[in-house]
């Protein structure tokens, strides 16, 4: 028996590159372990968003999940937090409806009583289907037409098949198509503007808006933004898209084909300059002027160079379970100056960029997948990791200083790098309590 | 309408109730899903996951649609036996859900073909994702009886106590303590919670047991099998500990006072050790006992309720005359508007996924 944990040193997976990555690393090809570390892999809601809670992203909107029982079962972590209980209603297959397809036939009834017993007329009612109508293979679409017959609103499928989350059409970059494919054509604002990619709104502090603004936006929309039906239907309006989660480009691409809305994407990303860049590009893109050094440059780049100077000791493990990608943020520590030990995620083929450039920069940074079962021999001590990222490495190395750095408003920009400087600057803190071990409480109360 | 909730959200499946008999046990645990389920048993119906520095050995088969298609059980078994190459385990055990459901797979080949390619004991448990957690606790403790249980030549010989069907899906706690505690003033050597104790061995050695107590009607089918094989004789019992006492007996009081119709929703035997705790004190009492999950006849009376559909259980808090309700508290918002009832919370994890 191996007593190991699985990993390849950058170096190793630089020089493999990610069209050869090791079936470690391949989250078909093992069985996933199911611990803290990797509850959001195998239930995608468990932080942030899945796609029941995604599903209801549009205002007024309601969600009859349409599965056995089980596939249900967790929502009722929602009962407590921001008035989901309200929006979900369950549609309980038995044996005979899956092996019959009876209850096909009884859908549109059942979406009549669900709209009928709430208070509110909601906006537009979500079907959630699971892995079992993947399997059968239901026409969801002329089901969802007969159901907004009969109730009179807007009916459309939501997709929860993690049967096909390695495919080309994942279940998360479904439901993103599903919430914007209600936008009806409208007339154009040149001065209105989309941010694409989050279920929740952008952090205060990101100085994207302010820099919209200076190009002449006046009205920038985000979904989670939009407090009412109307005002999600004004997305409609806008004169282009910013996509900040490649997940969202299928919806972005949708959205320009149907109601002609051009879109830009835009990276988060944890490297200065590469920030730098980009709103260089955005501003060439939109005809505009960014030159010089903007204050929320000159501000990160003092904050950088503050907590290296202070910290340049410090050994980070880097998770996958936070608000970024692992492989850029470590590349960001590293040419920095700082050192990565360790890094918790499965490379993916975009990725290829930043493996090359910590194979050249950091060789022996380990990276580990969290989904492969040679983790449960993981031993913190060995690791010289003195700082952890992300609720996964956290959950790894119990009783040293860390942050989650998974809060659910999203970080972006140089706000994103000034910040997360800064709450490492914090948690560094003489008499800062390290964080706890996430369990499985936690995990519990976050679920869905 | 049949299958529509539109208040309560559903309650612990059959593969959750499995997985909590299974967990504890050190062994392979496969949850034979894409990953939604896993994450559901470990993530809610599994309050022991995550805590401590224990780690857990529950693995998703990480099905993808060309193996559920394909039916491709040999690249399970082919994952299993790597996995086995880096967890140390005495035993695996595969748990179904709706994918294999719909595919039909066949548990008992796959157990058997487990057993050759990975050279441990295999069991399976054929569980769907559409029953409820105490039918998956009933064949996940069959299925261990049946595959690691054997004969022994000492029964008899100290005084041991087999407890099954308790969970903490129905402990409504992690620790079986309050349990162990009510149960110790009987005077036993040793006492076997199937389902909290962390020994695969407990199962092996069942035939030593002096006497089994069935905790909850998931733990009947096992009572019934040990007793066929080993003649080891059952009780129907579900003990009150000692907080369920306090709180029986701050009813009771009230009960004593201002005569009432009460209904005790929970699993039946609990509603029935409540029912009769107050009965022993209040003469008069009027108490009806329902449950959602399995419902032994021998042990429920013509006024008790079964329910299946939250429309019944609407109707019937409507129409029949309860002036309190003993339930979980997920129940409060399934109650109709019009009659007024107090409500007193009944815990019951697998229904609100809260414990004590």
């Amino acid at each position: 028996m191996s007593e190991k944990p699985f990993y390849r040193t950058a170096a190793e997976l630089a020089e493999q590159g990610t069209a050869n990555l090791p079936e470690e690393f391949r989250t078909d090809a093992h069985l996933i372990w199911n611990s803290p570390a990797a509850l959001d892999f195998n239930s995608p809601g468990a932080q942030g968003f899945g796609v029941k809670r995604a599903g209801l992203s549009i205002p007024g909107s309601i969600m009859l999940l349409i599965s056995p029982g089980c596939c249900g079962r967790n929502t009722a972590a929602l009962r407590g937090s921001g008035h989901y209980g309200e929006r979900f209603a369950f549609y309980e297959l038995d044996d005979n409806d899956i092996v019959t397809g009876r209850h096909l036939k009884r859908i549109p009834e059942a979406v009549q009583a669900f709209v009928a017993s709430r208070e509110k007329r909601p906006s537009v009612v979500m079907l959630c289907l699971t892995c079992v109508d993947a399997l059968l293979g239901t026409d969801m679409d002329r089901i969802c037409e007969r159901a907004e017959n009969a109730c009179g609103i807007p009916v459309r499928p939501c997709y929860m098949y993690a049967l096909t989350r390695d495919g080309s059409h994942p279940p998360m970059v479904a439901v993103r198509e599903t919430i914007y494919s209600l936008l009806e054509p409208a007339k154009k604002h040149p001065d209105a503007c989309n941010i694409l990619g989050y279920f929740t709104p952008l952090a205060a502090s990101c100085e994207l808006m302010r820099i919209l603004n200076g190009f002449g936006m006046k009205a920038i929309r985000q979904l989670p933004s939009c407090r009412t039906y109307e005002e999600y239907q004004r997305m409609a309006e806008a004169n282009f898209n910013l996509v900040l989660d490649p997940e969202a480009r299928a919806a972005a691409a949708d959205m320009e084909k149907r109601l002609h809305i051009p879109y830009i994407e835009l990276h988060r990303t944890y490297q200065f300059d590469k920030v730098a860049n980009q709103y260089r590009a955005l501003a060439r893109t939109l005809g505009a002027n960014l030159s010089g050094r903007t204050s929320y440059e000159w501000t990160t780049l003092q904050q950088i160079e503050m907590f290296c100077r202070y910290h340049k000791d410090i050994h980070f493990a880097i998770g996958s379970r936070l608000n970024g990608n692992s492989f850029d943020l470590a590349l960001a520590f590293v040419r920095c100056g700082l050192t990565v030990e360790e890094i918790f995620a499965n490379p993916r083929a975009g990725d290829a960029y930043y493996l090359r450039e910590l194979g050249r920069l950091s060789p022996d940074t380990r990276i580990y997948t969290n989904l492969s079962p040679s983790m449960v021999n993981y031993r913190p001590e060995e690791s010289g990791v003195t700082f952890a990222i992300g609720e996964d490495a956290i959950w790894y190395h119990p009783g040293i200083r860390g942050i989650a750095w998974n809060e659910e408003i999203q970080p972006f920009g140089f706000a994103a790098i000034h910040n997360l400087f800064g709450a490492m600057a914090a948690a560094l803190q003489p008499g800062h309590i390290p964080m706890r071990r996430p369990s499985g409480k936690t995990a519990k109360e976050a679920s869905c | 309408m049949k299958g529509l909730r539109l208040y309560l959200a559903p309650f612990a499946p059959d593969d959750s109730g499995a997985a909590s008999v299974l967990y504890p046990l050190g062994g392979l645990v496969v949850i034979c899903d894409a990953g939604g389920c896993a994450g559901n048993i470990c993530g809610f119906d599994e309050p022991r996951w995550g805590l401590g520095d224990k780690t857990s050995a529950v693995f998703s088969a990480g099905l993808r649609d060309m193996d559920a298609i394909m039916g491709r059980d040999d690249r399970l078994l082919e994952k299993m036996k790597r996995a086995c190459q880096d967890v140390d385990a005495p035993f695996a055990a595969i748990i179904g859900t709706p994918v294999p459901a719909v595919i039909s797979t066949d548990f008992d080949a796959l157990a058997h073909m487990g057993e050759t390619r990975l050279g441990i004991p295999v069991v399976a448990v054929p569980t769907t994702g559409t029953h409820l957690y105490d039918e998956g606790i009933s064949l996940a403790l069959l299925s261990l009886f049946q595959r690691f249980s054997t004969p022994c030549k000492n029964q008899g010989s100290r005084r041991i106590l087999g407890v099954l069907g308790a969970t903490p899906l129905d402990l409504s706690d992690i620790t079986a303590d309050p349990l162990r505690q009510a149960l110790e003033p009987e005077g036993w050597e040793e006492i076997r919670i199937y389902g909290m104790d962390g020994s695969l061995d407990a199962y092996q050695r069942a035939a030593e047991n002096t006497r089994n107590l069935v905790y909850s009607p998931a733990g009947l089918a096992a009572a019934k099998w040990l007793n066929q094989h080993y003649g080891t004789p059952y009780e129907i019992r579900c003990p009150l500990t000692q907080s369920e006492s306090a709180d029986a007996q701050h009813l009771i009081s009230y009960l004593k006072q201002h005569p009432s119709r009460v209904l005790v929703v929970h699993q039946q035997y609990h509603a029935n050790a409540i029912r009769d705790a107050i009965e022993q004190q209040v003469s008069d009492a009027s108490v009806t006992c329902a449950t959602w999950f399995m419902q032994d006849a021998d042990k429920s009376r013509p006024q008790d309720k079964h329910f299946t559909e939250e429309d019944a259980f609407r109707s019937c808090l409507q129409e029949q005359d309860f002036d309190i309700l003993l339930a979980d508290p997920a129940f409060r918002r399934a109650l109709p508007q019009g009659p007024t009832i107090s409500f007193i919370p009944l815990p019951h994890f697998a229904i609100s996924g809260e414990d004590n």
